[in-house]
């Protein structure tokens, strides 16, 4: 096996109106868009 | 005299029995990761040396009322790559996945980590391999390090 999981980084997603909104606050990235 | 050795007995098995008991999970650490997630998975190429990142959407349900959890892996840029993985604590608290569990603290942002520690093979050779999980309301992340024997630093 060549490829080895190093990490992974997530952010929450919060339903809001139908609408899926991603959690601004923690250590992770931030969201693009 | 002897009741020096007995207090220092004392105080010595209090130590372990402490020690013991913070090296337990239980299914009520995982509850926060419960619902959906969204964000990156990190590879490492072991033929180049360089890690590559792909979006991953992820949601997590809880087993019924067992010690285990799904987590459905989604990945918008491979779906061919999708894939569901059991999430299971032992009775007991001491392992997560099979592997021992080898500290749990909570961090100074709220956070949980959770460590644990086993000997395995990673990229076909012996190794010690740790992962790191860390958890929120908001936040999970999973650090994988591996310490190949005969070495002594993490990759």
């Amino acid at each position: 096996m060549d490829l080895i999981e190093m990490n992974s980084i997530l952010k929450r997603i919060h339903k809001k109106n139908n609408q899926e909104i991603l959690s601004a606050s923690g250590g992770g990235d931030q969201a693009s868009d | 005299m002897k009741k020096m050795i007995l207090f220092n007995a004392a105080l010595l098995f209090l130590l372990i029995s402490y020690n013991s008991s913070a090296q337990t999970i239980s299914s009520a650490d995982f509850q926060p990761l419960i619902g959906s997630w969204s964000g990156s998975l990190t590879y490492l190429d072991y033929k180049t040396g360089e890690p590559f990142s792909m979006p991953v959407e992820l949601s997590i349900v809880q087993i019924e009322e067992t010690n285990k959890f799904t987590f459905y892996f989604s990945f918008p840029d491979e779906p061919n790559a999708n894939s569901e993985e059991t999430f299971s604590i032992s009775d007991g608290g001491s392992m997560l996945n099979g592997e021992p569990v080898l500290s749990k603290r909570l961090l100074e942002d709220g956070n949980l980590e959770i460590v644990t520690e086993s000997t395995g093979t990673d990229d076909e050779l012996p190794a010690t391999i740790r992962q790191t999980y860390t958890i929120g309301a908001d936040v999970f992340i999973t650090r994988k390090n591996v310490r190949f024997v005969g070495q002594e630093e993490w990759t």
